[in-house]
C-alpha cells in the first residue's frame, strides 16, 4: 500500500508543507478578503435593515398621520354638525324670541290702537255730541226766531227779569256810577223799562243810566250789563249755557 | 453588425490556417536546414514531481513552486484588490465582490440561514486554490523552461495538480474540516454516531454487531470520499497536462489553441466540483443522524 503510494508519489513531507501552504493562504485571505467583505455585508445588511425599520417607521407615522387626520375630519364633521345644531337652536330661540317679541309688540300697537280707536271714538262721539248740540242749539234758535210772537218775547222779557230778580244778583255795588246796557230782541215797553230800571236801583242801590240796545239775535228774553258784570237772560243765552252743558 | 461578423470569422479564420500552414512550412524548413527531425520533444509520463532542492526535510518540487508561485498570485490579487490600488485593483475589487456575492448566494442556497462565514472562507479558498493552479498550469512558460537535474532535465513548473500531493493535501483538509464541523456542531452525538458501542456495554451484542458494521461503513464512506476527492482532481489535471502534451506534439501549434480553452473550463470546473462536494459535506454532517430512528 505504501510501496504503490509512494510510486504515486505520496510523500508525507510534501504533504504536509501542501498543507502548511494551504492553511497559510486560507489564513491570509480570510484575513484579506473573507473578514473585510463579512464586515462589509454585516454593515449593508445593518443598513438594509436600518432602511427597513426606517421605511417600517415611516410607513407607521402614516399611517398615524393618517388616522389623526380621520380622526380630525370626523371631530370637524361632529363639531360642524354641533355648531349646525347650535346655530339651528339659536336660530329656533331667535325666531321665537322675535315672534314673541313681535306678538308683543304687536299686540301692544293693538292695544295702542284699540286705545287710540277708543280715544278716537271717544272724540268723534264729542264731536258728534257737540254737533249735535250745535245742531239742536241752532235749530232751536231758527225755530225760536221764527215761531215767537210780541206777547211771548214780552213774557219772556217779564221771566228774564224775576229769574234775575230770583238770582239775588248784584251788578258793581261799590261803583260810583251805574252804567249798563240793556239788549233785547224788540224794543222794551215803558213799564218793562221802567221795571229793569227799578230791579237796578233795588239792586245796586243807586240810579242807573241805561241804554237799550235791540238785537234781534238775542232771539227772546233780556239781557244786562253793568259795569263788569253781564246778567244774559236771553233765549241766545239760555241755548248758549244749553250748549255748553251738552257738551260737557 | 451581421457583416462585421461575419468579416471577424473570416479573419480569424484565414489567420488560423496562415498559422497552421506557416507551423509545417517551418518545421519542414528546419528538419531540411538544421537537420533536427523533432523540435518539440516526445511527451513523457512522470506522476511524481521532480525534487528541485531540499528545505531542510522537505524536498522543494517544481510542483510545489507552482503551487507557491499560484499562492503568490492569489495572495498579490487579493492585496490589490483590498488596497484597490490602481485601476487594475479596483478592477479585481470588484469581480472579487462579485464573486463573494455569488459564494453567499450559493452558501445559502446549500447550506440555508445557517452557513458560516468559516466555511464560507474554507469553500472560497479551496476554490481560489485548485482554479489558480489550474490556470498557471497552462502558461506557457510551463513545460519548456527546464533545469538540470543530475542526469536529465526537468521542467521549472509543472501544475500542483498533477503532484498527488497536493489533491491529497486538499482532500485532507476537506475531509477533517467536515469532521471537525460535524463535531463542533454535533458535540459527543457524533463521537457516539461514528463509534456505536453503548449497544456492547448493554449486552446487546446483536445490535453491537449491526452497529460495528454501520460504523465500518462510515468509515469506508470516509475514506473512498478521501480518495475519489483526490484522485477525481489528480486525474483531472495530469490528464489535462497529458493532454496539451500531446496535441502540442502531434498538432502544429494553432490546432493546440483550443485544448487550452479546455483546460481552463475543466480547472474551473474541477475546483467548483470539489469545493461544492466539501460545502455539501459540511452541511451534511452538520445534519442529525436518522440511524435507528423510526421513519
Amino acid at each position: 500500500m505504501m510501496d504503490a503510494l509512494g510510486r504515486l508519489g505520496v510523500h508525507l513531507p510534501s504533504l504536509g508543507i501542501y498543507t502548511l501552504n494551504f492553511l497559510f493562504l486560507w489564513a491570509v485571505l480570510h484575513l484579506l478578503v473573507f473578514r473585510p467583505f463579512l464586515i462589509r455585508l454585516r454593515q449593508r445588511e445593518t443598513q438594509a435593515q436600518e432602511a427597513a425599520l426606517e421605511e417600517q417607521r415611516r410607513t407607521h407615522l402614516l399611517q398615524e398621520a393618517e388616522e389623526a387626520r380621520r380622526r380630525l375630519l370626523a371631530q370637524g364633521r361632529e363639531e360642524y354638525a354641533a355648531i349646525l345644531r347650535q346655530a339651528e337652536d339659536i336660530a329656533k330661540r331667535y325666531a321665537a324670541e322675535s315672534r314673541e317679541k313681535t306678538e308683543a309688540q304687536a299686540g301692544k300697537l293693538l292695544e295702542q290702537a284699540r286705545a287710540g280707536g277708543e280715544e278716537e271714538m271717544a272724540r268723534a262721539w264729542d264731536e258728534m255730541r257737540d254737533a249735535f248740540a250745535e245742531l239742536l242749539v241752532a235749530l232751536s234758535e231758527r225755530a225760536l226766531m221764527r215761531g215767537l210772537t210780541e206777547e211771548e218775547q214780552h213774557a219772556l222779557i217779564a221771566d228774564g227779569l224775576s229769574q234775575l230778580a230770583a238770582l239775588g244778583w248784584s251788578p258793581g255795588a261799590n261803583a260810583p256810577t251805574a252804567y249798563g246796557q240793556v239788549t233785547t230782541a224788540l224794543p222794551l215797553l215803558n213799564d218793562e223799562k221802567a221795571g229793569v230800571e227799578r230791579f237796578l236801583k233795588e239792586t245796586t242801590g243807586r240810579p242807573v243810566r241805561l241804554e237799550y240796545t235791540v238785537d234781534p239775535s238775542a232771539t227772546g228774553g233780556i239781557a244786562m250789563q253793568v259795569g263788569d258784570t253781564l246778567l244774559d237772560a236771553t233765549v241766545r243765552g239760555r241755548l248758549r249755557r244749553l250748549r255748553v252743558h251738552l257738551r260737557s | 453588425m451581421k457583416a462585421q461578423a461575419q468579416g471577424l470569422w473570416r479573419f480569424l479564420l484565414l489567420t488560423f490556417i496562415a498559422l497552421m500552414a506557416a507551423g509545417v512550412v517551418l518545421r519542414f524548413a528546419a528538419s531540411r536546414l538544421f537537420g533536427v527531425d523533432e523540435l518539440t520533444p516526445p511527451p513523457s509520463v512522470q506522476l511524481k514531481a521532480e525534487t528541485l532542492f531540499y528545505l531542510g526535510p522537505v524536498p522543494v518540487t517544481n510542483a510545489l513552486l507552482s503551487a507557491w508561485l499560484a499562492s503568490l498570485l492569489s495572495l498579490a490579487m487579493a492585496f490589490l484588490a483590498a488596497t484597490r490600488l490602481g485601476s487594475v485593483g479596483r478592477f479585481l475589487r470588484g469581480a472579487q465582490d462579485m464573486a463573494l456575492e455569488y459564494l453567499v448566494q450559493v452558501m445559502r442556497t446549500v447550506a440555508g440561514e445557517r452557513w458560516s462565514w468559516g466555511t464560507a472562507s474554507f469553500v472560497g479558498t479551496l476554490f481560489l486554490f485548485i482554479v489558480a493552479n489550474a490556470w498557471t498550469a497552462i502558461l506557457p512558460f510551463y513545460g519548456p523552461v527546464t533545469v538540470q537535474l543530475g542526469e536529465g532535465t526537468a521542467p521549472l513548473l509543472r501544475g500542483a495538480g498533477t503532484d498527488i500531493n497536493m489533491p491529497l493535501a486538499l482532500a485532507l483538509l476537506s475531509g477533517a474540516y467536515v469532521e471537525i464541523h460535524a463535531f463542533q456542531a454535533k458535540g459527543w452525538t457524533y463521537l457516539k454516531e461514528m463509534l456505536p458501542i453503548q449497544d456492547l456495554f448493554r449486552r446487546r451484542p446483536l445490535a453491537a454487531l449491526g452497529e460495528a458494521y454501520l460504523a465500518t461503513l462510515e468509515c469506508l464512506t470516509r475514506v473512498a470520499r478521501l480518495l475519489s476527492f483526490t484522485f477525481r482532481l489528480f486525474g483531472t489535471m495530469t490528464a489535462g497536462e497529458l493532454l496539451l502534451l500531446t496535441a502540442s506534439f502531434l498538432t502544429p501549434l494553432a490546432l493546440s489553441v483550443p485544448f487550452y480553452g479546455l483546460e481552463l473550463l475543466l480547472g474551473l470546473l474541477q475546483a467548483v466540483v470539489f469545493s461544492l462536494l466539501t460545502l455539501v459535506f459540511v452541511v451534511l454532517g452538520e445534519e442529525k443522524s436518522t440511524r435507528g430512528q423510526p421513519q
